[in-house]
């Protein structure tokens, strides 16, 4: 496999969507497990995990606006064993894909918003740990007396 | 104040839930060294994002190498207290 000119664009391709994604202004949608698509009217681009597990080797499609598959590229290694120059470029689109499609940062606020406001007197973690510990050992001790 | 309450989920690996989601932190092999990993699944338990103290590129370390390290410290703390057997009208986390 040659680092062919098509190949090149492709590959900057996938940087400049993962950029996009990072900044939130393209977002993903999941058509199946593991396989995550961005639509334009010029046409749409997926990212997929081939195995359908999360890891390497991710492909990524373009079509064209009638839903044909005009190009695509693959995690690969060249001939000489080494891994292909756009390999880091898939992945990481991949998981930016994923965590557009998912909604990764609408989660992760939720569950900052749901988390426990913290101790206004500055108590410390491990003291409050240990108030629990004692709690618990003298409801134990109160149970066997 | 009631703490965010963890539970041992495996060896290891301590999750937090809430109705939006949970979050896990675990050991990443599972064996107490100091490479964590902390997990966000969304309410249908689906993996959507991760966050793991490896080594970037370059063998440098991850700002957030620390962060993990005192989370997962954190974590197992309540999740081993939160192990301990419970008695009628006393928690461990009553004030």
């Amino acid at each position: 496999m040659t680092d062919a000119p098509e190949k090149q664009r492709l590959m900057t391709l996938a940087r400049l969507l993962t950029a996009a994604t990072a900044s939130r202004e393209v977002d993903w949608q999941a058509r199946e497990p593991d396989v995550y698509i961005w639509e334009s009217s010029a046409g749409s681009v997926s990212v997929a995990s081939r195995d359908r597990d999360g890891e390497p080797p991710f492909e990524l499609a373009v079509y064209n606006p009638a839903q044909e598959r005009v190009d695509e590229l693959g995690s690969a290694l060249l001939d000489d064993d080494q891994p292909a120059p756009w390999n880091d470029a898939l992945a990481t689109l991949y998981r930016a894909a994923r965590r557009s499609a998912l909604r990764a940062d609408d989660i992760v606020e939720a569950l900052i918003v749901a988390l426990p406001a913290a101790s206004e007197d500055g108590e410390a973690e491990q003291e409050r740990s240990f108030r629990r510990l004692t709690r618990r050992v003298a409801a134990q001790g109160e149970e066997t007396e | 104040m009631r703490d965010a309450e963890w539970q041992l989920r495996e060896p290891e690996l301590y999750a937090w839930s809430s109705n939006d989601g949970s979050i896990s932190i675990a050991s990443r092999d599972r064996d107490g060294d100091d490479q964590y990993e902390l997990i966000v699944h969304n309410a249908a338990g689906e993996q959507v994002d991760e966050l793991s103290s490896e080594r970037l590129a370059g063998d440098r370390p991850a700002r957030w190498k620390d962060a993990l390290a005192e989370l997962h410290l954190v974590a197992r703390r309540s999740a081993l207290i939160e192990a301990l057997p419970t008695t009628a009208g006393h928690t461990a986390s009553a004030s």
